[in-house]
């Protein structure tokens, strides 16, 4: 009569199997080799130049109306150039201005001005936004723009501004300097 | 044939083979990292500012008002010099004055051909006082961007008002207030200033004379008196003679008067000079009744 093994043993021999397995699997994946033998040598002259992500703007953003009344929007454009070596993903970082020392026209204007940004199409750049388009205020939230800009591709992005219905009385003649900051992701 | 169900020792040899799997391929696998590039451009965005012009008021004011007649209708022009159109109201600021500006009557009237008439039109026209001033009349309450609107307007001391004001003026700025429709922006523009004087009263009534009137001498004059006669004052329009008591003892717009022995005007009596204003000051002549001889003159 041949004797069974108790449950004992078999499951050592389980758990044993398991762990060599992973072990297994470890020195494989880490592709580590265990030559007894080895030898090095140093090739001369070799370089390595790492990329770089950058953008800049060719074309600064003008619109194409000096004065905005309550309700009005002015329409503009300007060109992004992907001048690294990576493609880029566009996105609308921040809108901002500065405002120390503004006067309370200022501050008015700047507290009223709705921006929206987008991509240019075939269409041109018109005062009403799409509605895939960048909106926001001052401090609004950053978005991606949906476009992946190669290395040295331009891109014109529209942008609209629109002074609130609503702007109080006290923005009249007031002028401000938006600063649009876009940003881009490597892909 | 019914699938077996694996053994509590098969699973728990399962998580762990598992596991080991994922923590090696885990450990292994490479990290990525994402570059970002950011640029900035500045675009200056700016908003407009109403603006608008009230010219031609200082037409409206009047020196010596001494009649209930309108005053000479005056230009008055309202330049929109906004970039966007408005729509106006009129707006009168008191700043200084004893005139009460709810009796001055001020019409205002579109002029069809930029001028304005010699005379108020007895149609057409919107009424108020320099207390609440009428609306801007038709065509005229509201200006496109750059557009100028006339308006004609004169001024009147209401009827019933002038008597009692003699002297007094009232000073006001005009100005017309624009508004953006549909929203609170408003400009205004202000006129010259405006001044409505009252003509004073009469010059009060001088070389009063009084003399004693003689039954033989005038037997169709009813009895002894005294007539009184001064000199003309320049803006009167009729004279008064009052008692002492400030009673009015009969009127006249010649320069003499004469009281009846019977009268009785105290110890005095006053000529008053009247204007259309207000009267002057009275002056005074001495005079007694005697009971038996009736009304006679004192000596100075």
């Amino acid at each position: 009569m041949i004797p069974r093994l108790s449950h004992a043993p078999a499951r050592l021999l389980q758990a044993a199997a398991a762990l060599g397995t992973a072990v297994l699997l470890a020195v494989a994946a880490a592709g580590g080799t265990y030559a007894l033998w080895s030898s090095s040598g140093t090739v001369p002259g070799a370089v390595i130049t790492s990329g770089s992500a950058s953008l800049a703007v060719t074309a600064p953003a003008t619109l194409d109306r000096a004065e905005l009344y309550p309700g009005e929007a002015a329409a503009g454009q300007f060109d992004v150039q992907n001048t690294g070596s990576v493609p880029l993903e566009l996105r609308m970082d921040a809108l901002t201005w500065s405002s120390t020392g503004a006067t309370g026209a200022q501050a008015a204007v700047a507290g009223a001005l709705t921006i929206s940004v987008w991509p240019a199409s075939g269409q041109g750049c018109a005062a009403t936004p799409p509605t895939q388009a960048w909106t926001g205020i001052v401090g609004g939230t950053p978005k991606t723009l949906g476009v992946v800009l190669a290395q040295e591709a331009v891109q014109t992005l529209c942008l609209s501004a629109q002074l609130a219905p609503e702007a109080p009385s006290a923005a009249q003649g007031g002028a401000v300097d938006l600063q649009l900051t876009v940003g881009g992701t490597q892909q | 044939m019914t699938p077996t169900r694996p053994t509590p020792d098969r699973a728990r040899l399962s998580a762990v083979v598992g596991a080991s799997v994922f923590l090696v391929l885990a450990g292994t696998a490479g990290a990525t990292a994402l570059w970002t590039a950011a640029t900035t451009t500045t675009t200056p965005a700016a908003a407009g500012a109403l603006s608008t012009e009230l010219t031609g008021t200082a037409g409206l004011s009047a020196a010596a008002i001494d009649s209930e007649d309108y005053g000479a209708p005056t230009r008055l022009t309202v330049d929109n010099t906004s970039a966007a159109g408005l729509d106006y109201t009129l707006s009168l600021e008191t700043t200084t004055g004893a005139l009460d500006p709810t009796y001055v009557e001020l019409v205002l009237w579109t002029s069809t051909d930029g001028t304005c008439p010699a005379e108020v039109p007895s149609t057409g026209t919107s009424a108020g006082t320099l207390a609440e001033p009428p609306a801007l009349p038709g065509g005229t309450s509201s200006a496109e961007a750059g557009a100028t609107t006339v308006v004609c307007a004169a001024t009147r001391i209401l009827p019933d008002r002038l008597f009692g004001t003699a002297g007094q003026s009232l000073t006001l700025v005009p100005s017309v207030v624009g508004s953006l429709t549909g929203t609170t922006w408003t400009t205004r523009g202000a006129g010259a200033a405006v001044t409505q004087t009252i003509a004073p009263a009469p010059a009060a009534v001088t070389n009063l004379m009084c003399t004693d009137r003689d039954l033989l001498d005038s037997p169709d004059t009813g009895g002894d008196g005294i007539s009184l006669t001064w000199e003309d004052v320049d803006g009167a329009d009729g004279y008064q003679v009052r008692s002492d008591t400030g009673q009015v003892l009969t009127e006249t717009t010649g320069t003499s008067a004469v009281l009846a022995a019977g009268e009785n005007p105290g110890s005095s009596v006053q000529i008053v000079a009247l204007g259309p204003t207000g009267y002057a000051e009275a002056t005074s002549s001495p005079v007694h009744r005697d009971p038996q001889t009736g009304l006679h003159c004192d000596t100075p």
